[in-house]
């Protein structure tokens, strides 16, 4: 399978299994501080959002609790609206584990895993996304969304969320 | 192609799963050979057909990219997770 892994990065990604992507990095800090800052709004909307992206964060709600719904809003020069991403918690263990859906294309949306295990200080932290099917995330990296090219990806998502209010209530 | 992504076929397998003609597929399938798309191996009588070299080449572009986007947030994160750790070590030593 495909995998990226740059000399003198500290960050993993591959294609894992047939329908899944993996990306890792160790931390040195110790797993609850990791986790703090992926559960705190204040802290998570420091990180998620790298400047350089060119993207500004306008709004960051996180109720993380089994069941608990998260929703970011995002402006970006190549969209006339806010894109937005949300989806509930489904399951919360700190400082281990964090699981999230992904429902901004719908019920067939990737699900997300976080681990954090901690050894000696230090903590590897794994995501992955899980995607309903092979032919899912063939059809995600075939659309460009989910990648570094975040033009392409907002142009991608504006596409989704411009069906998805033809055919939806007025979008929240 | 997304057929292909799922594992090899051959001609056979293809013309059967989408409904076409044996000829009808290979005429699609030399046109995606043609672009570097997709590749073919014949065995015995059965042609086998697997993505070619140009697909896996656009994945392992497009799974770098999803790389350095995490990389970009992850250099954030480390920098917001190393301020946790200084509040707390400075609990630690008593300090505000």
């Amino acid at each position: 399978m495909s995998s990226s892994d740059a000399m003198d990065s500290r960050t993993r990604a591959e294609r894992a299994a047939d329908h899944e992507l993996v990306v890792s990095r160790t931390f040195n800090a110790p797993a609850s501080l990791v986790f703090e800052a992926w559960t705190r709004a204040d802290l998570f909307q420091r990180w998620w959002v790298p400047k350089s992206l060119g993207i500004t964060l306008l709004s960051c709600d996180l109720d993380v609790r089994v069941g608990g719904t998260y929703r970011l809003a995002f402006s970006h020069p190549a969209s006339p609206d806010p894109i937005v991403f949300h989806g509930h918690y489904l399951e919360v263990n700190p400082p281990s584990r964090l699981v999230w859906s992904n429902e901004e294309a719908g019920d067939d949306g990737q699900i997300t895993t976080v681990t954090f295990e901690e050894q000696d200080g230090s903590t590897l932290l794994v995501m992955r996304e899980r995607y309903p099917s092979r032919e899912a995330l063939d059809e995600a990296i075939a659309s460009g969304s989910t990648s570094g090219d975040m033009e392409e990806t907002f142009s991608q998502l504006d596409e989704l969320l411009a069906a998805e209010r033809a055919t939806d209530a007025p979008a929240a | 192609m997304l057929q292909l992504g799922h594992a090899d076929a051959s001609i056979t397998d293809l013309a059967v799963r989408f409904n076409m003609t044996r000829t009808g597929i290979k005429k699609h399938v030399a046109v995606l050979e043609e672009a570097g798309l997709v590749t073919t191996e014949k065995v015995g009588r059965v042609r086998t057909c697997r993505l070619g070299p140009r697909r896996l080449e656009e994945e392992a572009a497009w799974i770098e990219g999803y790389r350095q986007l995490w990389d970009t947030r992850f250099d954030e994160l480390d920098r917001v997770v190393e301020e946790l750790k200084d509040r707390e070590s400075g609990r630690g030593q008593g300090a505000p």
